[in-house]
């Protein structure tokens, strides 16, 4: 048994549900000085690219919790992160691959803090479950198929969320995400270690229809 | 990258102010590949192919005088299906990340899909390797690469594993070529095959080179005795992408239609743009199969 090989972090578009067209990304406002609220709310962590986000009724995005945190826990997902649009950081706008938490702008609205997401409905996204325990074989991950789980957001020792698929939720009542399939990549490699890599889609998401109450 | 080369992923390239570019390597990748060291490289014309296995008639037998002669017949053993596969990524940039990089070399889309498409060929066919054991993926006959219960065309097994699993040594060598020199033919009578190489992962390099290199037995107190595994000089092929385990080691032997990697078709690269978005995508895909025909090919230990 090994892990197996790992090439990005957080949620990787695969492709559309329907079409073969990539779809369009929106921009997301961030507001100033979000200092990633994973973990019940405390932080120190950047948005990154791969990370699922969600939006406050105040209109700014903040990181959709998954089931690292009972506070907050498998909150609805509008969208993941394919790009952060240049930040003020304090001097400039600075164009980066995340946007640093803390980011203040104040109320200076050209120096505002956007994120690009494409829509977390829709669409198959590629993540790495985060045990070895759970399913070791290719047909234990096959039984999974069909049911839902919850991402896990944790921090490490970058100000990363490190967001994987926390396979040990999975459940066929209600959660955040439906497994769609075992992802194809040939770095599923052994199944009995961990990393591995799964097709999801989004099953608990902000967006309407899917959901019909405002936000 | 989660979806796309936007202008974010590839921010410090905005600007000429970068001294070198850290990278994997691009170059080379189709000659880089460890694959067609250890597979028979083939090419497939149709959506998938089948080999058959043939067996008889076995042996003769003593005839008396003006008595008729036996019969003897041929049967069919188990068929072996190449499905062509296909696999395929892209990567999609935008049209302001190609407007506003600095550095052709950042992107690269299409030389990063050659080298993504190579070492998942790599990969896919190490996964014979890797699966060798497991019950899951198995071959023709039912049964995975390395197997005690290999089919005989007739009723039978066979098995193409060590009985007993040993470390690499000069020891498990002879035990594992007095088994490869009595394996049965497709009829079930010993035919037996002889060693050409040893699969091994990577981490099993140093105790195989001095193995093999050494003219004297290698074992302490036994110095005078000759290493017949130095004398037999067969190959060595460590194998990176062999992750799932430290220990397993398979032998390779000279016996035909073994290990297969047959191209359906060889890697194609596309590119097209989507004018809505405005983003440039690039693509690659290829088409092969995999798999083996006899797995009298191999001896497998799983220690």
């Amino acid at each position: 048994m090994t892990d197996n090989m790992r090439a990005y972090a957080g949620f990787k578009w695969v492709r559309s549900l329907v079409g073969s067209t990539p779809p369009s990304s929106i921009p997301l406002r961030v507001a100033s000085g979000y200092a990633g609220s994973i973990n019940g709310g405390s932080g120190s962590i950047d948005i990154n690219i791969g990370d699922p986000v969600r939006l406050l009724s105040t209109g700014y995005a903040v990181h959709a919790a998954g089931n690292e945190a009972a506070a907050n826990a498998a909150e609805d997902i509008y969208g993941i992160v394919v790009a952060v649009l240049p930040y003020w950081d304090g001097q400039v706008k600075t164009f980066g691959n995340r946007l640093p938490y803390g980011t203040a702008y104040g109320s200076v609205l050209e120096r505002q803090s956007y994120v690009l997401v494409y829509p977390a409905a829709g669409h198959i996204w590629e993540i790495e479950v985060d045990d070895a325990t759970t399913a070791t074989t290719e047909a234990g991950y096959t039984a999974l198929i069909g049911e839902n789980c919850d991402h896990r957001l944790t921090t490490g020792s970058e100000p990363k969320t490190n967001c994987l698929l926390d396979i040990s939720t999975h459940v066929a009542t209600t959660a955040q995400w439906r497994i769609h399939n075992i992802s194809q990549s040939v770095a599923n490699q052994d199944f009995s270690g961990a990393y591995v890599r799964l097709y999801v889609t989004c099953n608990e998401t902000q967006l309407a229809p899917f959901v019909t109450a405002g936000i | 990258m989660s979806a796309g080369v936007f202008e974010s992923v590839i921010a410090h390239a905005l600007k000429a102010t970068l001294d070198e570019i850290i990278d994997d390597p691009t170059d080379g990748y189709e000659q880089k590949a460890i694959f067609p060291k250890w597979c028979d490289i083939g090419k497939m014309t149709d959506a998938y192919e089948d080999d058959l296995e043939m067996g008889g008639p076995g042996l003769a037998s003593e005839v008396n005088e003006g008595q008729e002669l036996p019969s003897g017949t041929i049967r069919e053993g188990y068929l072996t299906r190449y499905i062509a596969r296909k696999f395929g990524l892209k990567i999609l940039v935008t049209d302001e990340a190609i407007e506003d990089n600095k550095y052709p070399e950042v992107i690269k889309a299409a030389r990063r899909l050659k080298r993504a498409l190579w070492k998942t060929a790599d990969i896919d066919a190490t996964n014979m390797l890797a699966r060798a054991f497991n019950t899951a993926y198995v071959g023709g006959d039912g049964q995975p690469l390395c197997s005690s219960a290999h089919t005989l065309p007739n009723g039978g097994t066979f098995s193409n594993v060590m009985a007993t699993p040993m470390s690499p040594s000069r020891a498990a060598f002879i035990i594992a070529r007095s088994q490869v020199m009595k394996f049965p033919g497709h009829d079930g009578t010993i035919e037996g095959a002889d060693i050409e190489a040893v699969l091994h992962p990577v981490e099993q390099w140093a105790v195989w080179e001095g193995l093999v290199k050494s003219s004297k037995a290698p074992e302490a107190g036994n110095f005078n005795e000759i290493n017949v595994a130095y004398t037999h000089d067969f190959k060595l092929i460590p194998i990176k992408y062999w992750v799932n385990t430290t220990t397993n080691y398979i032998f390779q032997t000279d016996v035909d239609n073994g290990l297969q990697f047959r191209w359906r078709r060889r890697p194609r690269s596309t590119s097209w743009n989507e004018n809505a978005t405005e983003v440039g995508l690039y693509g690659i895909s290829a088409r092969w199969a995999r798999g083996w025909s006899d797995p009298r090919s191999v001896l497998g230990c799983q220690a």
